[in-house]
């Protein structure tokens, strides 16, 4: 096996008489910053207490740069974790925190006060070094987390939803500092959140979590625009997902009859024979609103609501409640009869599930 | 608004009843202060044909000796009053106790001499008691023969006595003298080297007859030097322990009952002493209370006998209390126990 | 409505308050400071001398070991306390919701009883007849029973049980108040278990401690009942002595210097310890 920096294997973990995690596997390349990203009970702060040591698994492995270390309690596996709360030691100063993981690794004076201050001087806290936490703002402690995290020079940095106690603004620029800081030390890392756009944009590769498993371990844009299954789907946005079966084929055109009879015409190579049952997911940017037609969806417009640049229109058809949005120049009245298109490339394909 | 009649009608009442509390109040009053501890018994049988005879209310006061000599000595409002011997010495050198006149005390011929004038002119005795020592002869091998026989190594932890404070705390110190052939009031040091020796055998030290009839019913001990009038609860409980006759014999004590100075009811306070004095009361007190008598004109059978201090015999065989030397080196000799029980 | 009348309202409204407060003022005053001045006052008023009272106390060989002894038996109370209230109470706050709430009635409810019969409840525990010497009996740990009363460790048993509660109590308040996360950054950092309790654990439990170690050490002090049941005239105490001198021998002068003696001593104790909380206090607070 190569040595992967974090390779978990089959994990399973129970807490009490019920299962959290159900088979997880996952493995994080050296360097790699991994997003582990869901709603609250999907398992991502399961798996992470897993990794630093906090629980164990009822069965299953974890190994840290190709070690075993599922049977290590947390304080032999080195890990750098920041915390939702950053949990900074209120007795002690910015400069103690920063130093507390080296007093523990027996790391003596000059070099301990060396290190720690050239760590507060990166994440620029150097005049705060004998401040006590309670002084400081979040963003403040939030650096002084993550430094006393970096400064052990951890083979794995571990981050729990650490923005999401700082304002919107502050949120932004924090996270690309983290995200700095992360690529300049090459640091393999692993970041925990409930926010998409968080978890996208700083990420090399996000896994979207849902009731103990992984779904999708992809990179954000292949998660964007191919998702695996539904669930994916509906959470990187895709609104519309209409059942089909393939009725007709004709070269690329091929004609799909979804519920209610309706029948429509997509372009798409992607999908199978006739007969071919799939589902179709677009967002509403994804739907093409204009007369009705034979290749198109029926449809009558329903609620409107303003967007800013756009509209967005919830449309009654047959084939069941569709949002798309339409031009802000051309507004279309409620009950005007329309004819829904998809707009092929930005469509996914997604199997038929039995649910 | 009640009417002007209601008003006065109301009034009137209130009148009426206030007048008769006063006139309650002139009735005849006696106040006496004793130890509360037989008042179940002595009510009925002591204080009531009393009361009914002369007319007179009797208010009693209780608590032990310290409170109620020093509330008779402050307070007053006190006309008679039961102590041992030594508070009532105690009283007599405070000057809170009026003279008695034996000569109006029908029954001063009968008493047995110890108990005519015990302490000058002052209140004579009542009551014969004893202090002595009682065991569990269950638990006990060789029989007690001697005060002496309380410093045998096998008895260690199994003894409870009185505390330095109390009645009869200070004799076991003349014992105790006695051992190693001194005068305690002579060669204290001598008296307490002995003391010191018997520590080792002393569980507790107690200060009420409660308290040590509690460390006999739990096991805690099983030697006890005690007065005679906590003898009955603990023979009750537990019916293996009876009194060492011991060759020294035990020590006399005296219940003395005295009428205040500041009395004001000094003949019907005469009358009271000449009533517990009688026959009657004495050979109740003897019976029903176990204490024993000091008219030598009461009679008691063998087994009323045998629980008291009863008879010419007896009365004359017992030790008498030193109190008054007692007294006198009472602050010294609390400084020797201290060091030797405070530890 | 003349002028008059409207400052004559004014100066009522302005009394109001002090009027309402005056029935407690003066209880509290009647009832409470003129008994212990005049006890205080009483001891510095010997006409040998003002100080006169608490010369002849000290010069007692037997005096100033009761007061070593008081100090030493509420000092070993608290440490005895701290050390078993620590334990029970780290138990305690980390247990689940329900546990927990079982276990601090467990531990509250001694404190239902009166003091008189939680101290009479060890006679009957540690007496030669006891539970304890019949069970030790029946295990054949040994022969003939023990005499297990009257000596200073059953009276360090019982004081320690009549204050553990407020231990715990206090230990439980500042040990909730740490936030878990603390445990586990320690740890993640390196920090070996005891590691933990000795970096994080222990120094923001201070506060609770010395809270807890003050209502412990002052109450013991003052403690009668106890020493009284449990050490007899052996364990003699402030306290006991106190009532001796009161009660029993009509000694007031010697009461009224000793009572002296003990708000003395006590307020210095306070005093001592607040000095030192101060000392031990973590100066930040997340």
């Amino acid at each position: 096996m190569q040595s992967n920096a974090v390779s978990l294997n089959d994990i399973v973990a129970h807490y009490g008489n019920s299962q959290v995690l159900h088979g997880l596997n996952m493995s994080v390349a050296d360097g790699e910053l991994v997003s582990l990203l869901g709603s609250s009970g999907c398992g991502k702060t399961t798996t992470l207490r897993l990794l630093a040591g906090f629980i164990r698994p009822s069965s299953g492995s974890i190994a840290l740069s190709g070690r075993d270390v599922t049977g290590l309690p947390p304080y032999r596996r080195g890990i750098g974790i920041v915390f939702q709360n950053y949990a900074l030691f209120p007795h002690l100063t910015v400069a103690q925190n920063v130093g507390f993981g080296l007093k523990q690794r027996q790391v003596a004076e000059p070099e301990r006060g060396k290190r720690v201050a050239a760590m507060l001087e990166r994440v620029g806290l150097s005049s705060f070094a004998d401040r006590y936490p309670s002084a400081l703002s979040g963003g403040q402690r939030q650096r002084v987390a993550l430094a006393r995290a970096l400064v052990i020079d951890p083979p794995l940095l571990m981050l729990d939803e650490p923005l999401s106690n700082l304002d919107a603004k502050l949120r932004v620029d924090m996270r690309s500092e983290i995200r700095e800081l992360q690529r300049a030390n090459k640091r393999t890392a692993i970041y925990v959140t409930h926010d998409q756009e968080e978890a996208f944009s700083i990420s090399d590769r996000v896994a979207i979590m849902d009731a103990g498993r992984i779904v999708q371990l992809d990179a954000p844009e292949t998660l964007f625009t191919r998702p695996v299954n539904a669930f994916v789907a509906r959470f990187v946005g895709f609104e519309n997902l209409v059942p089909m079966i393939v009725v007709e084929r004709d070269g690329d055109r091929v004609i799909c009859e979804a519920a209610g009879g309706v029948r429509t015409t997509l372009s798409l190579a992607a999908t199978g024979p006739v007969g071919d049952r799939f589902v179709i997911g677009a967002r509403p940017e994804g739907l093409a609103i204009g007369a009705p037609s034979n290749s198109t969806i029926p449809g009558t417009i329903g609620v409107r609501t303003y967007l800013g640049r756009t509209y967005q229109y919830r449309i009654d058809t047959p084939a069941g409640p569709l949002v798309a949005n339409g031009p802000f120049s051309q507004p279309l009245q409620q009950g005007e009869a329309v004819g829904i298109g998809f707009l092929a490339d930005q469509c996914c394909i997604l199997p038929m599930e039995n649910n | 608004m009640p009417s002007a009649a209601f008003l006065t009608r109301i009034a009137a009442l209130a009148l009426l009843s206030a007048t008769a509390f006063t006139a309650h109040a002139q009735d005849r009053q006696l106040v006496i202060s004793d130890w509360g501890y037989s008042n179940e018994f002595l009510i009925p049988n002591l204080f009531e044909p009393f009361e009914q005879e002369h007319d007179v209310k009797i208010v009693l006061e209780t608590g032990n000796a310290p409170d109620r000599l020093n509330r008779l000595r402050i307070r007053g409002g006190v006309d008679l009053i039961y102590l041992t011997d030594v508070f009532s010495q105690q009283g007599i050198d405070s000057e809170s106790f009026a003279p008695i006149d034996p000569a109006l005390l029908s029954n001063f011929d009968d008493l047995y001499e110890p108990a005519k004038n015990p302490q000058g002119d002052y209140g004579p005795a009542v009551t014969f008691g004893q202090y002595g020592i009682i065991y569990d002869t269950a638990k006990v091998d060789e029989t007690i023969t001697s005060w002496e026989d309380l410093w045998r190594p096998e008895f260690s932890r199994a003894i409870a006595m009185p505390g330095f404070n109390t009645t009869s705390g200070p004799l076991t110190v003349l014992m105790a003298a006695k051992r190693v052939g001194v005068d305690a009031f002579q060669d204290p040091d001598a008296a307490f080297a002995s003391m010191a020796e018997l520590e080792p055998n002393i569980l507790k030290t107690y200060n009420s007859g409660s308290e040590l009839t509690n460390l006999f019913t739990t096991g805690e001990v099983y030697i006890g030097l005690v007065q005679d009038f906590a003898f009955p609860a603990i023979k009750a409980a537990i019916p293996t322990v009876e009194w060492a006759e011991v060759s020294e014999g035990n020590f006399r004590m005296m219940n003395t009952l005295n009428i205040a100075a500041r009395s004001e009811n000094v003949e019907l306070a005469h009358a009271f002493i000449d009533w517990q004095l009688s026959q009657k009361a004495q050979k109740d007190g003897a019976v029903a209370l176990r204490t024993g008598p000091v008219n030598k004109a009461v009679e008691l059978s063998d087994e009323e006998a045998a629980q008291v201090i009863y008879g010419e015999e007896q009365v004359m065989g017992l030790q008498s209390s030193p109190y008054r030397d007692l007294l006198d080196n009472r602050a010294d000799w609390e400084t020797r126990w201290n060091a030797i029980f405070g530890q | 409505m003349g002028a008059d009348t409207i400052t004559r309202t004014n100066r009522v409204t302005a009394l109001a308050p002090w009027l309402l407060v005056l029935p407690a003022t003066m209880a509290v005053f009647a009832l409470l400071a003129v008994p212990v001045g005049s006890t205080l006052a009483e001891s510095f008023s010997n006409p040998l001398g003002v100080f006169e009272n608490y010369r002849r106390f000290f010069a007692s060989d037997y005096n100033r070991m009761v007061v070593l002894r008081s100090f030493w038996i509420a000092f070993a109370t608290t440490a005895i306390a701290l050390a078993a209230g620590f334990f029970a109470a780290y138990l305690i706050a980390g247990s689940g919701p329900r546990t927990k709430r079982i276990l601090i009635l467990l531990s509250v409810f001694p404190l239902l009883t009166g003091v008189v019969v939680r101290s009479f409840g060890w006679m009957v525990i540690l007496g030669r007849n006891g539970i304890l010497n019949n069970a030790l009996i029946e295990l054949g740990l040994i022969n003939a029973p023990l005499s297990l009363l009257f000596n200073q460790g059953a009276v360090l048993v019982g004081m320690v049980y009549l204050f553990l509660p407020l231990m715990i109590l206090s230990l439980v308040g500042v040990l909730e108040t740490i936030d878990q996360d603390l445990y586990s950054a320690a740890e993640s950092l390196g920090s070996s278990p005891f590691g933990v309790f000795r970096q994080v654990t222990f120094p923001l439990a201070l506060p609770g401690m010395v809270v807890g170690s003050i209502l412990v050490f002052t109450g013991s002090l003052a403690t009668f009942v106890t020493p009284r049941l449990l050490g007899g005239e052996r364990q003699m105490t402030l306290a006991t002595l106190l009532h001796e001198k009161a009660i029993i021998s009509f000694d007031w002068e010697a009461a009224n210097t000793i009572a002296t003696i003990m708000i003395v001593l006590t307020a210095l104790s306070l005093v001592a310890l607040g000095m030192l909380a101060k000392r031990l206090s973590p100066k930040g607070r997340a």
